[in-house]
Parts: C-alpha cells; sequence; structure tokens
C-alpha cells in the first residue's frame, strides 16, 4: 500500500519536473535577438514597477509585454521611431525613441476614471494580467467594494459580479442575515456548497465579520476549473480570493480616514401572517375550551386566557372579573408590544483610519477600524476592532520580505428578547394578546409551567416563579467575543533575471468564547432554584448569581508554502510563466470544558461549584434532574493537508495564450485508505486574443478575446469514512465512556470531483462619440461526479435516526451562462456609466442509484430541499394537485385512483410519486443587477436594481385544524377560509375542522395552490456622491449618502410575502447610510 | 537518509546564495546574466533546493495523525465496551407501541386532539394506518442496537485476543448476545405475530439479523426460528457473563435467566421459565419491602439502579408525549387494587389538580414520561408463581406469592390468598397491579387471549365512538414500518 503511495507521489513529481524542465529548455533554446530596445515602465501614482504592459511599435504588429519588474525588450526595425504603451486603467501614453543603448524609461498616468476592469488577476498563488488568463475570473476593486457599507465583506459583493448567488430562502431575518452563498450553482448534494474563501494567500480560518471591508484592496472570484483547480480539492465551489490593501514603494505618506454611519429602520412586527388579531384568537380559544382539549397540569403552560377560563370554571374568579379581563386581552396585540418595548431602530457606525507609504526600500499600510452597532433588538450589540499591518522591505536587489497580518476583536452582547423568543412551553409561540408592560411596570407572562401553579409559588414556599421578559433584558449579561489573529511573513526572492522563489507562512488563530452571567433576581435562577427545592423545603441550588463560561473554542491553522517560478520573455514573442510549489498546513480545533459557578458574588468574583453533580434531585413541578455542571467534555480535531502543485502560461505574440495546472492534494481523512488520501487534480486552457490580429488592427474592437477551460477540482467531506468508527462520549447515565457509531463504514469511499468546461468571451468596443462597451460573456457546464449522497435504506439495516450511510453514487450537471456588460457615455462634463449583470444556472442530478421507492410524503416533507431524483434538480420542489374545495364541507377535494374520496390518510400517504407535480425550483434559474450612475464634475448619483427569476416557493396558511396544534398555527388566511357553501368559488383556504389530522393539513399545505412564482424585481440601491478636493488637490475625499432595501418594484406573485424570503419574521428593513471620506 | 542529505543541501544553498548575491554590486547584474557556467551551476543548486523541498514534505507520516480526537475506528475491546455501554442499549428500549395498546391508561378526547405524534392517536384506538409514513423507534432503534451487537461480536473476532483480556472479551461478547437477543424478544412482542405452539413454524415472526453488512437485504424469519436464535443467542451468552451485574446497566447471568423465563413463559412452557425464574432468583432474588417507601415522596423510589434491590437489568423507553401529559391511568386498573392494604395504590399513583390519576412509581426514580421497563425481581416471582399454579403445585405458589406480597401489603395485615381454583387468576391481577407500564401487558394479553377463560376486549371510547380490540385480532401484531416494507422483502402484517 505505502509503495502504491509512493509510486503515485513520484508520478507527480516527475510530471512536475517535466513542466519545469520544458520550461528551462525553451529559455536556453533562443538566442538573443540583435536590434533591440530596453526599457522600463513605471507607475506615476505610486512610481511600482507595471508589469504586463502593452509595448508595441507603432505603424508595424511588433509587440511585446513587460515583465514583473516592469522591463521590456522589443525587436524595433528602425532607430528611430514612436512606441506605444498601453495598459487598461492607465492613459495610453507614445514616447518616440531616438538611442537604441539607451535603457528607455517611461511613466504612467492613471486614467482618471478607471472605468474598465482592473487587470491584474490574482489567484491567491500569483497575479496575471487578466490578458494572460484564460479561466473565468472577475475581479472587484476597492471603489467597487466600497458601494455597500455592510461590514461583512462577503455581502458587499452582492450585485458586483455575475454568477455570484445570495440566496435568503431560509432566512428569518431575526439575528443575523442568513444567506446561503454560490458561486455558479451547486456542485454538490451533501457536501459542503460553500466557496472557498482565501485572504492575503491562505485560506481563511476565521469569523468572516472578524475581516474589514475597509482594507480590502481587491476580491478576485475564480469560477472555472483553470482558475480554481489551483487551490485544489476544496476549489468545487468556487474560490473568492480577498487581498488586503499594501501600500507601495516610492510613495507619499497618505492618510485616509473614513466614517460611515448606517441607520436601518425598525422591523415590522405585521409583516408575519402568521398570528391573527387577538379578538380571533380568543374566540378561537373559547372553541377548543369547549371541547375539552386542554388538561391542567402543574407542568404544562397552557394560554394565559385557557388559564383564565379554568379559574372561572373552579370558581376563583367571576364572571365580572372574567368578561373585565377578556376585554383587556381583546385590545392588546404582542406585535405592538414588541415594537415598543422589544425592538428600535438599529445603528451601526464605522470608523476607519489608513496609513500608507513608502519608500524606496520599505512600504506599509496600516489601518484600524473601528465598528459599533445596536441591532434592531433591544440589548442587542456589538462592537469590533480590526487592525490590519502590512510591512513590505527591499532587502537587497531582488530580495523582497513582507510582514503582514492582522488582529481583530468582536463584542457582542446577546440580551435581546426577541417575538419569537418570547416562546411559551406547551404552546410555543406566545399568545397575541399578550402584554409585556402597563403603566404600573414589566409585566409577568406565561412561560414554562402553569399559569396558576406559578402564581402559588410563593405561597408554597418557593421564590418569586413569574417570568417578565422586559425585566430579564435587564438582569442577564450574555456576552460572546471573537478574537482573530493572523500574521503572515512572506519572503520573495528574485534571482537569474528570470527565475524567482517565494517562501510564504501564515499563523491563524480564531478563539469564539462566551460568558453568561445571570442575575440573583433573573428567572433564569429563580427558576433553577425553585425547580430544585425539595418537598421539604431546602434548596439545592443556593440564591445567588450564576456565572456560566461557555465552552471556548479555538482554531489555530499553520501553514507553509515553498515557490519557484520562471518567468521568461524570448525572441518578444513568446512569454512563458512556470511555477511550482508545494505546501502544507495544519488546522487544530480545540475547544476548552464549559464551567458552572453558582451563587457567584460579582463584587468578590467568588462563587461555588460544590454540588454533586451526578445525583439526580426531584424538580418541582414534576420530573427530576442533576445539576447542570461542568461539560468536561473536550474535543480536538487536527487537519493535516499537503499540496504539490504547478502552473504553466504560454503566450505568443500577446496573441496566443496556453494555461496549464496541475496539482495532488492529500489530507489526514480519517479512515481513508492511505492511497486514497490523495487526489490529482488538473486543468488546461487557451485563449486567442483576437484584437491583436492584424484584421482587428482598426477595427471598433479594443478587446476581443476568446476563452476555454476544462479542469477538475474537488470537495471535500470528513463526515464520511471507509471503516467503521465510533465517537467516543461521556455516558451520563453510567458515567462509563460510551461509544456511538458515527459510520458504518463504505470501503469504497471516493474524494468527490467536479469537472468544470468553461467557454468564454471578452469584448471591449470602442463606439466612438465617447461610448465605450465592454465585458465578458461565460458558458460553462459543471459535472458533479462521485458525489457522496445520503443512502435511503432500509431501517432493519440499523441505519436510521443519526447514523446514516453515505456513499458515491450521485452525479450533478450544472449548466449556465454568465454575462457582464458595461457600457460607458461621455458627454463633456457627463459622465453615464451602466453595468448589466445576468446569469442563468439550471442544475440537474444525472445520476442517483439509491431505490426511490420513497413515499410522496418524502418528497413534500423533505426539509430545505427535497430527496434528490435523477434528472431533477436538486432544488426542486414539488407540490400535490388542487381541485378545489368541496361544496359540501370546504376540505380539499382529492381523488384517490380517479374516485373523490375524504380518506386523505389514504391520499396523502399512498399519492403516487409519479403523479407529484414538478411545480420549480426554489433557488433563483435567472438572476441579474443593472447598475448604473451618472457623474457630473465630482456629483454622482447611482442606484441598482436587482432581478430574480424562474423560481417558486412555498407560501404558508390557515391550516384546517391548525390551532389544535398551537398557537404557532394561527395564519391570517383564517379570513378567507372557506364559510358555507359557495365560499369555494372565491377562496382556496380550506374549512376549519374540529380536530387536526396531519393528512388532511397536509393535502392542502402541500398543494400546488400554495405554491407562488417568486420573479421579483427589486430596487436595491441609491447612491449619491460628491467628490470633493481642496487646498489644491492636497486634501481630497469623498461625502456620500446611500439609501438600501429600497423594496420590491414588481413581483409576479400576489400574494404578500417578499418571494426572496417568504418565511421570514419581517421584511429586510430599509437602511440609510451617510459616510465620509477624507484624504491626504 | 535522503530528506537529510535534502535538509543538508538546503542549508548550503541558502549560504551560497546570500554569500554569492552579497558580494555582487548592482551594476555587475548584466555580467552576470551572461554567465553561462554560474548559470549552470545554479540550475544544479536550484533543482537541489526543490528536491530537498519535495522531500521535506512527502513525509508519509505528516498525514497519519487522526482528525478528531474523540472518533476512531473500533479495534479495541475496550473500544467495544464502550459501544456496549452506549444508551441505545438501555436506553432506547421502546415498549411504547404496546404501552399504547394495552389496557393501562385512558385519553380523553381533548388530549388525543392534542397528540401530534401520529402512531400515539392512532395506535390508541388501533387504527389500520398507524405510521402515517413516520419512522417509529419501537422498530428503529431496535434493529440498531443489534447492529451495534453485530459490528462488536464481528470485531471481536477479528481482534487478535491475550489471555489478559479473555475476561473482558467474554463480557463484551456476552452482552452483545444479550442485548441482541433482547431487541429480537421485544421486536417480536410488537411486530411478529404472538406465539402459538402450532403455527409457530409458519406464523410471520421478524427479521433476524446476525450479520453487520448493511446492505443485505431483509426478509422476515417464521416465529419459530425468530425463538430458535433468541434462544441461542441467550444460551451463549449464558457462559460468558458474572452472575451479577456491578452496575445493573450491564448484563449478567442473573438478566439471561429472567429473560428465559419470560420467554418460556410466553411460549408456554412453564415448566422452562420455572427453571429459569428458580435460577434466577437463586442469583439475585431481594424484594423492595413498600412498608419502607414514603408515599409522601413525590418520586418514592431510587434514581441509582444499584439503591433498588428489585433491578437486575435497568432500562428504560424513551420519552412518550402521550404517557406524559395525556393519559391518566384506567379506572378499571385503579380498582383491582385493595384500597385499605395495598400499598402500591398510593406509592405508584398521584392525582393531579386536573383530576388526571399518573403514575409516578417507576423504578426510573423519574417522572418525564420515561418508565423502567428492565428486568426486575417482583417479574421474576410472578413468573415463579404463575408457573407453579399452572403445574398445579399450588401450595407452592401460595408460599412464593405472600412471599412477595409480604413486601407490598401493610405489614400489620395478614395475607389472605384466593380459594382454589381462583388462584391463576388472582396472579394473573396481581401481574396488571405489580406492572404498570413495564411492556409487559400487551406481551400478556397476546399470551393470554389464547386462553378462553383469560380473554378480555379492550375497549375505547373517543368522541362518542367505541372502538374495540377483540381477543386475537390481527390487530395485536403492529404494522411493519413503511420504510422497512419499502426497501427490503419484509411482508407486512395484515391489519
Amino acid at each position: 500500500m505505502k509503495k502504491i503511495y509512493s509510486e503515485k507521489i513520484s508520478k507527480s513529481i516527475l510530471l512536475l519536473f517535466v513542466q519545469l524542465f520544458v520550461s528551462v529548455l525553451f529559455s536556453l533554446a533562443f538566442a538573443q535577438p540583435k536590434r533591440i530596445l530596453h526599457g522600463e515602465v513605471r507607475s506615476v501614482a505610486n512610481g511600482s514597477h507595471m508589469a504586463g504592459v502593452s509595448v508595441a511599435v507603432k505603424g508595424t504588429v511588433l509587440n511585446t509585454l513587460t515583465d514583473r519588474e516592469g522591463r521590456f525588450s522589443i525587436l524595433v526595425e528602425q532607430e528611430k521611431g514612436t512606441l506605444l504603451f498601453s495598459h487598461v486603467g492607465y492613459v495610453t501614453k507614445e514616447v518616440n525613441y531616438e538611442d537604441l543603448s539607451r535603457v528607455l524609461e517611461v511613466s504612467m498616468e492613471y486614467a482618471e476614471s478607471a472605468l474598465e476592469e482592473v487587470e491584474v488577476v490574482s489567484t491567491g498563488y500569483f497575479q496575471i494580467p487578466k490578458e494572460r488568463a484564460t479561466g473565468a475570473f472577475s475581479v472587484l476593486n476597492a471603489d467597487l467594494l466600497d458601494r455597500s457599507p455592510s461590514m461583512n465583506i462577503l455581502e458587499r459583493m452582492e450585485g458586483l459580479t455575475s454568477s455570484l448567488q445570495f440566496n435568503r430562502k431560509d432566512a428569518t431575518n431575526e439575528r443575523r442575515t442568513e444567506s446561503e452563498i454560490r458561486i455558479r450553482g451547486v456542485s454538490s448534494i451533501n457536501s459542503d456548497t460553500s466557496p472557498l474563501i482565501i485572504l492575503d494567500e491562505f485560506p481563511y480560518e476565521g469569523d468572516i465579520t472578524s475581516i474589514n471591508p475597509e482594507n480590502i484592496e481587491s476580491i478576485t472570484i475564480l469560477k472555472d476549473a483553470a482558475a480554481s483547480s489551483i487551490w485544489g480539492a476544496r476549489a468545487g465551489n468556487g474560490v473568492i480570493v480577498i487581498t488586503t490593501k499594501k501600500g507601495s514603494f516610492n510613495s507619499k505618506q497618505k492618510i485616509n480616514y473614513e466614517s460611515r454611519f448606517l441607520f436601518i429602520n425598525k422591523p415590522d412586527m405585521y409583516y408575519d401572517k402568521q398570528r391573527l388579531p387577538s379578538q380571533t384568537v380568543l374566540e378561537i380559544e373559547d372553541r377548543l375550551f369547549d371541547q375539552k382539549i386542554h388538561t391542567k397540569q402543574d407542568r404544562l403552560a397552557l394560554p394565559y386566557y385557557v388559564d383564565l377560563k379554568f379559574q372561572l370554571q373552579d370558581g376563583l374568579i367571576t364572571k365580572d372579573e372574567f368578561d373585565r379581563e377578556r376585554l383587556r386581552l381583546e385590545n392588546i396585540d404582542v406585535r405592538d408590544e414588541a415594537n415598543r418595548y422589544l425592538y428600535r431602530n438599529g445603528v451601526q457606525y464605522l470608523n476607519n483610519l489608513g496609513f500608507s507609504g513608502g519608500s524606496s526600500t520599505h512600504r506599509y499600510n496600516v489601518n484600524i477600524s473601528h465598528s459599533k452597532e445596536k441591532r434592531a433588538i433591544i440589548g442587542d450589540d456589538n462592537d469590533r476592532i480590526v487592525l490590519d499591518f502590512s510591512n513590505g522591505f527591499n532587502l537587497w536587489k531582488g530580495a523582497g520580505l513582507q510582514l503582514s497580518g492582522g488582529y481583530s476583536q468582536q463584542k457582542k452582547s446577546g440580551n435581546g428578547v426577541s417575538l419569537s423568543e418570547l416562546t411559551t412551553g406547551g404552546i410555543g409561540v406566545v399568545s397575541t394578546y399578550t402584554q409585556l408592560k402597563n403603566e404600573v411596570g414589566y409585566l409577568p407572562i406565561v412561560r414554562d409551567y402553569n399559569w396558576t401553579y406559578v402564581n402559588s409559588a410563593e405561597s408554597n414556599g418557593l421564590m418569586d416563579w413569574r417570568y417578565y421578559p422586559l425585566a430579564e433584558r435587564e438582569l442577564i449579561d450574555k456576552t460572546s467575543q471573537i478574537n482573530y489573529l493572523r500574521f503572515s511573513p512572506q519572503f520573495t526572492y528574485d534571482f537569474l533575471k528570470d527565475w524567482h522563489v517565494r517562501i510564504n507562512y501564515q499563523y491563524q488563530q480564531s478563539t469564539n468564547s462566551g460568558i453568561n452571567h445571570y442575575g440573583k433576581d433573573s428567572y433564569y435562577v429563580r427558576n433553577m432554584v425553585n425547580r430544585f427545592t425539595q418537598q421539604d423545603g431546602t434548596r439545592i441550588i443556593p440564591h445567588g448569581d450564576i456565572l456560566n463560561y461557555a465552552m471556548r473554542g479555538q482554531q489555530k491553522t499553520q501553514a507553509l508554502r515553498f515557490q519557484l517560478g520562471y518567468n521568461t520573455v524570448w525572441k518578444d514573442k513568446h512569454q512563458l510563466n512556470a511555477l511550482m510549489g508545494t505546501e502544507r498546513r495544519e488546522g487544530i480545533f480545540e475547544n476548552e470544558p464549559s464551567i458552572w459557578v453558582y451563587d457567584y458574588d460579582p463584587d468578590l468574583r467568588l462563587g461555588t461549584a460544590q454540588f454533586d453533580f451526578t445525583k439526580y434531585y426531584p424538580n418541582r413541578p414534576a420530573g427530576g434532574g442533576r445539576v447542570p455542571g461542568d461539560n468536561l467534555g473536550t474535543q480536538k480535531n487536527v487537519d493535516r493537508d499537503i499540496s504539490y502543485y504547478s502552473n504553466l502560461s504560454y503566450s505568443y505574440d500577446g496573441r496566443f495564450v496556453l494555461t496549464n495546472s496541475l496539482r495532488w492534494d492529500a489530507s489526514n481523512l480519517f479512515g481513508v485508505k492511505t492511497n486514497q488520501k490523495g487526489v490529482p487534480l488538473w486543468s488546461i486552457g487557451g485563449a486567442w486574443n483576437m484584437d491583436r490580429e492584424l484584421f482587428l488592427a482598426e477595427s471598433i474592437f479594443s478587446r476581443l478575446k476568446l476563452r476555454a477551460t476544462y479542469g477538475v477540482s474537488g470537495n471535500v467531506n470528513k463526515n464520511v469514512s471507509a471503516y467503521p468508527t465510533v465517537s467516543y462520549g461521556t455516558n451520563v447515565e453510567t458515567n462509563l465512556p460510551m461509544a456511538a457509531l458515527s459510520s458504518v463504514g463504505n470501503p469504497s469511499l471516493r474524494w468527490e470531483k467536479v469537472k468544470t468546461t468553461n467557454l468564454g468571451l471578452d469584448l471591449g468596443l470602442d463606439l466612438g462619440l465617447g461610448q465605450k462597451l465592454h465585458g465578458s460573456v461565460d458558458y460553462y457546464i459543471k459535472k458533479g461526479e462521485d458525489l457522496l449522497g445520503l443512502d435511503y435504506m432500509d431501517p432493519t439495516s440499523g441505519i436510521s435516526g443519526a447514523l446514516r450511510q453515505m456513499v458515491n453514487y450521485a452525479n450533478i450537471e450544472t449548466k449556465g451562462l454568465d454575462v457582464d456588460l458595461t457600457f460607458h457615455k461621455n458627454f463633456s462634463n457627463l459622465k453615464w456609466t451602466t453595468n448589466v449583470l445576468g446569469s442563468i444556472v439550471n442544475n440537474r442530478i444525472t445520476h442517483y442509484s439509491t431505490n426511490d421507492n420513497l413515499k410522496a410524503t418524502a418528497y413534500l416533507l423533505g426539509v430545505g430541499t427535497a430527496p434528490p431524483k435523477s434528472d431533477k434538480p436538486v432544488d426542486i420542489l414539488y407540490a400535490l394537485p388542487w381541485r378545489g374545495l368541496s361544496p359540501e364541507n370546504g376540505l380539499p377535494l382529492v381523488l384517490i385512483d380517479g374516485e373523490q374520496s375524504s380518506d386523505y390518510n389514504n391520499y396523502v400517504n399512498n399519492f403516487p410519486v409519479d403523479d407529484l407535480i414538478d411545480v420549480g425550483v426554489t433557488v433563483p434559474r435567472y438572476h441579474g443587477f443593472l447598475r448604473t450612475s451618472i457623474a457630473w464634475k465630482s456629483l454622482e448619483i447611482g442606484g441598482m436594481v436587482s432581478w430574480k427569476g424562474g423560481y417558486k416557493y412555498r407560501k404558508n396558511s390557515m391550516m384546517p385544524g391548525g390551532e389544535y396544534q398551537g398557537n404557532g398555527q394561527h395564519h391570517m388566511d383564517y379570513f378567507k377560509r372557506w364559510e358555507k357553501p359557495g365560499d369555494e368559488k372565491n377562496t382556496f383556504v380550506p374549512a376549519v375542522t374540529d380536530k387536526y389530522s396531519s393528512p388532511l393539513a397536509n393535502a392542502y399545505r402541500y398543494a400546488e395552490v400554495l405554491v407562488e412564482p417568486a420573479t421579483n424585481i427589486r430596487w436595491e440601491d441609491l447612491i449619491l456622491s460628491y467628490n470633493y478636493s481642496i487646498l489644491s488637490n492636497k486634501l481630497r475625499g469623498k461625502v456620500g449618502f446611500m439609501v438600501r432595501n429600497l423594496g420590491i418594484i414588481w413581483k409576479q406573485s400576489k400574494s404578500d410575502e417578499d418571494p426572496d424570503q417568504p418565511y421570514a419574521i419581517y421584511s429586510r428593513p430599509r437602511e440609510f447610510n451617510i459616510n465620509i471620506q477624507i484624504q491626504f | 537518509m535522503l530528506s537529510i542529505a535534502g535538509q543538508e543541501n538546503l542549508t548550503s544553498t541558502f549560504r551560497f546564495n546570500f554569500s554569492y548575491w552579497n558580494n555582487i554590486r548592482e551594476n555587475d547584474m548584466d555580467i552576470l546574466y551572461n554567465h553561462r557556467t554560474s548559470n549552470y551551476i545554479h540550475m544544479k543548486k536550484i533543482a537541489y533546493f526543490f528536491a530537498s523541498l519535495l522531500l521535506l514534505a512527502c513525509n508519509d507520516k505528516f498525514l497519519d495523525i487522526k482528525s478528531e480526537s474523540n472518533l476512531v475506528i473500533p479495534n479495541t475491546v475496550e473500544d467495544l465496551q464502550a459501544m456496549m455501554n452506549h444508551h441505545i442499549m438501555f436506553n432506547g428500549v421502546c415498549t411504547e407501541l404496546g404501552t399504547i395498546g394495552s389496557d393501562e391508561f385512558t385519553v380523553s378526547d381533548g388530549g388525543l386532539k392534542s397528540l401530534s405524534v401520529p402512531w400515539q392517536r392512532n395506535g390508541y384506538i388501533w387504527a389500520d394506518d398507524v405510521y402515517e409514513g413516520q419512522p417509529i423507534a419501537d422498530w428503529n432503534n431496535a434493529y440498531q442496537r443489534i447492529l451495534y451487537c453485530n459490528i462488536a461480536l464481528e470485531r471481536l473476532d477479528k481482534i487478535n485476543i491475550g489471555k489478559q483480556d479473555s475476561e473482558l472479551v467474554n463480557r463484551v461478547r456476552g452482552n452483545a448476545l444479550f442485548y441482541r437477543a433482547y431487541s429480537h424478544y421485544l421486536l417480536q412482542q410488537a411486530f411478529g405475530k404472538p406465539y402459538s405452539k402450532d403455527s409457530a413454524p409458519q406464523d410471520l415472526g421478524i427479521s433476524l439479523k446476525l450479520e453487520s453488512d448493511v446492505t443485505l437485504r431483509s426478509k422476515r424469519s417464521t416465529v419459530e426460528e425468530t425463538y430458535k436464535a433468541i434462544l441461542a443467542d441467550l444460551h451463549g451468552a449464558l457462559e460468558l457473563l458474572p452472575l451479577k451485574s456491578d452496575n445493573r446497566y450491564t448484563a449478567s447471568k442473573s438478566a439471561v435467566f429472567a429473560l428465559f423465563a419470560k420467554i418460556y413463559l410466553e411460549m408456554g412452557d412453564y415448566q422452562g421459565a420455572l427453571q429459569s425464574a428458580e435460577k434466577c432468583l437463586d442469583i439475585h432474588g431481594d424484594l423492595l419491602d413498600f412498608n419502607t417507601i414514603s408515599p409522601e415522596l413525590l418520586i418514592p423510589f431510587p434514581r441509582k439502579p444499584l439503591e433498588n434491590p428489585e433491578i437486575i437489568y435497568y432500562a428504560s423507553m424513551m420519552p412518550s408525549a402521550v404517557l406524559t401529559t395525556a393519559y391518566s391511568i384506567s379506572e378499571e386498573l385503579l380498582e383491582l387494587y385493595d384500597k385499605e392494604n395495598d400499598l402500591r395504590k398510593d406509592i405508584y399513583f398521584m392525582t393531579e389538580s386536573g383530576g388526571r390519576t399518573i403514575f409516578r412509581g417507576s423504578y426510573l426514580g423519574l417522572g418525564n414520561g420515561v418508565y423502567f421497563v428492565g428486568l426486575a425481581t417482583d417479574e421474576i416471582y410472578l413468573i415463579q408463581a404463575e408457573c407453579l399454579a399452572r403445574l398445579g403445585r399450588d401450595s407452592d405458589a401460595r408460599a412464593v406469592l405472600s412471599d412477595f406480597l409480604r413486601n407490598r401489603i401493610k405489614s400489620e395485615v395478614s395475607i389472605r390468598l384466593p380459594e382454589e381454583g381462583e388462584l391463576l387468576s388472582f396472579i394473573l391481577g396481581e401481574r396488571r397491579r405489580e406492572l404498570i407500564f413495564r411492556g409487559t401487558r400487551w406481551t400478556d394479553l397476546r399470551r393470554l387471549n389464547q386462553e378462553q377463560r383469560h380473554n378480555k376486549v379492550l375497549k375505547r371510547e373517543v368522541e362518542g365512538t367505541v372502538y374495540t380490540l377483540e381477543p386475537n385480532s390481527k390487530k395485536y401484531t403492529w404494522p411493519i414500518p413503511d420504510a422497512a416494507v419499502q426497501f427490503s422483502d419484509i411482508v407486512q402484517n395484515e391489519r
């Protein structure tokens, strides 16, 4: 086995060496030309050497490009002449030459408005001019990323590049923006589908919010295999390469200050339709009470009104008192209470200060940012400090050292109580007629146990057992902290003209910790004390503060990379860039035990933990339990990877480009046979810069390039194993070590592979009259093969519940088209720019070999996604047919074998799977953005509109009998329900039933009638900005104003929900942002 | 060897380069570029440099580290023992279906409406479709437990056993065999046809799983094959296990004998059941005198199994909503107690403020709808008494019974046993009074149905409709879960 393994390695090494030697041979085979002009190109802005500048002899087809050092050598026919220098983003320059023996020094100026895309693509391993790239890349520069005020760098990318999708279909908007990010759809079914994030050349292992978006120089999105196979086995879902600001040599010190203020509208609690007015809720509860569906038990929380009815029934209150209370409840709505006491307008402040500059031997960039956030939920605050630094040194000729790193600290307090957190044990959602505060003060609400029981606590010798949600917010202190530290030195060394070595090291450390402090008067403490008060009145838990240190987790990652590169240009026409390298990574995740301190005195900082944590105490009102104690189980995960890689790019005459990358990845994947630990991945690509051809020399095409790539990258799934594996823990019953089966093993386990073909066209058109159009179109096919999938198995095998079996059986194919076009027009002082992004993406499972005898209900009830099926998309949504409501009883009409029936159980549970209606997908098939701006002198106004289409969602509604399932099942559709014969002509909402039957509810809930088309056009934002420059350009800056989430302009469905997030508790609130930039 | 040589080269390359470059002034660069010889020297150095880097990275051991500290391939006897300590071995022993189908409790109409779990609503009225396509723990957990046992048994065979391990090996093997037998037994009580000597060779039992291969297609064995396999496993376990378990969570000879007694009784082999019961009680025959238990306590029995002398093998059922908040102990059952003198009435039951009578006397020492369903001496004494009575040894039966009842009846009262001829009925009544929510009632109903004089028709009234379960009804065998039928050759039970 070992032999096979080392043979594989030697094969990969051999291949790498062959590549390297081929490149060496090339360099030796060609001798120097005769009439040559040498030169060097620098940028005026910062004095740095400019690579990839196109150099052409005017009036001829002779041309070349500058190398990494900005140097060029060009074959000329005449002793004197003119050279043309061009580079995107810079003003094209003509320079006359007279003396061939002198090195020509040329400096280029940055174009006033760098409208065209940034030229340099950064893959994290190397940078190349976009001209020489064959893959599908998108580059976002700092200016673009500045558009959005979001403190999360990923969110800032929304709407800036095609193929990137933010999917919010399951978002509730309550605590954080939960969105799934997809680059070009999906390439896996059960493994991670999130893209790989690279920060300054290494995979990022911290919390995404620990990155300061203000200090980002650029982001490159690697979409196809030529781009991503360089990142190997983790790159199947695309790669986002984030590069921080670095400063430049020979530049003056710049100080950059930026301040942002973001105001977020208070959320609208009435958005969610899953509540009924109090009056209706009381009527429903009257009906349910009369049916005696409630039993009164000490341990069981009943809705407050139901308890009131019991009190009336038991003669504890008079009819008069009851009526008065009912009247009071009718006029309360918990959503008003929430609006008043639980939510507020959110605000965010951000202050950012950066220094950068450099001498000939040193460059630096230091950036510090502080932000404060007050979220919409009162009590939820966030405070973040991020410090980034980067120092570059020219050690000696050719040798450079760069020391960069960062530190970030986030403190979050999570004391807020949201409306959905006012849950009630036994009822679920809090009753609509709940009041939180009145003239007198905070009010208690029903929580864990029976209301009468709770109220009698004090007379039973217990502590006050009532729960006051608003007081609780002040009595507990829950804080969590995220610290992130990064240090990455890099040594570069250029030698022998064409060669360079790079050694990179990186250390990352990310720590999560949390402290929960419960004050002695908090409900949390009182509840614990009361629950554990024994029958004779002795207290097990003392009445004092409780302090809980939550489990602290730490992730440490180290990586070391050696890379050798060879770049050469010969005969002016041939350019070769080759590099090879090796990398090792180790990531260690460890967590520390959680600690509980009872009877804690915050002044003395003393407490106790002297309890018998193994003892079971009878609890009030029922049951028993242990005193919550330290969780001493610790965990340690170690991930190790080794990679070898090489990359080769050859271009001929700037016209033809060939690229190739090769990579071998291995990791300590658990329980995999050694010879399956590694996987070879590769790509090839070609491009033709047609604009360099003579036949297009004088045409309107400033750029025309055809690209094609093909390659293989992968996905990692760490939850599978070739052998049976068990996971250790401690059995709380016996305190003995116990082992749970985590996998029964799968001897034929393989790595998932993603094969991508990409065809692309880049174009630039100079339409005259100051009109320019440029952009790109890409068509791709992504094939995920050997994908791991759940094996639906007979539970008799023992595989059921949490124990699941994964096998490599599935294939998936994603096809798509990405279009990115920018149109630009100048009229004297007016500049108009419009950017259109459009993507089409469709996936289809092409092979799924598991038993597809699943019942129809499995396809309908599936949480999130339906079970995968061959020839269907991953995101498919199924529905039952809809035949309207019965005129007799207002229940859904259903057919079994063509016969009308009321046997819903038989109908739903034996529904033929083939008859399920494939209503569409839950993720947009088409999406696009339109961004436009008009600038007049220094004033700019712009906005963005988004469009998503070709997808569906299943909306909520009133379920017949749903009220028997608790308050959470209410819905405003109650008022549209069938009430009398004839109503079926005007409504599809069924009648109310006198009991709950899940098949009946499902016959409606999953019917086609509740599926809505989600296509919508949305006005995302509006921007107004003014660029100012005073003191003869010494002080420059920008003042900007922005409004976000302006709302839906048009949607296909007439239903009320936001089709992008149909289950949200409230829609994304509108945001107002003001920002001020000062640079001097 | 190679990598050491490589490292030396690495350092020398660096040293060479540094000194070399330091000696060159910037203007000399052009000369250097054209200097072929030095170029070659450098090529060679670079080749060495990279070869050494690659060799450094090729270190095989770097990848051999375990990725997750608490994840292992079960390769040692200790690992397999830890598997046998898992929760599902004794906490997931589900007898929920049988308990729901029996006559120990009633549910009000409103209570029934509040239940969201389909088999609880449907099982209570013995409906045709019980699960509505949902998975059912009574089946799934038992087979997962069997999978653990099969993996443990197979891996034990593979592990090279040293002498010092043999006792531990025996214990693990014995436990695995016991758990497998016990799980098959519980499955048979719910999903296999009731045992009847004449038709057992044809009647459908359960799917026997004696191998861990999850890809094998399941099919049903006959009732006879099922019992044969269960008894074979128990015989195997008997040899390997200690007399008593030191924590009661694991199996022991006494537990094996107790299970033998239950199975033989069910099969109508009263001689075999009697012998097993006696052997069990020889090892472990302690009883808890209820006169020492305070009925004032919210939870009268101790939580730790070692503190209750009656517990032979500790097992509990999964929490069940219907058995937590919706049920009320049936009036008919409460009528069976001697209100004056039977200590169990007050210790076992409590009437809540809402009027519901709940059972608080589980040997688990916990409320929360989780009940003790393991093996305890009280049941074995009752088996012994029943077998003696059935074998015509009435006076022996009376002796056993009065010894037993001395621990259940107020100590100041003398024990009076019924007349001749009514002894067996009295013992069967005693089983009802003693074994509440123990998962035994369903098995007893299935068994006693076959004797006409002990027949009983079960009745439920829900919203004015009366549902009945006739003796020997097909509904005494619960349907096989839908998923199990779909993916296998398992034949569904008729309803």
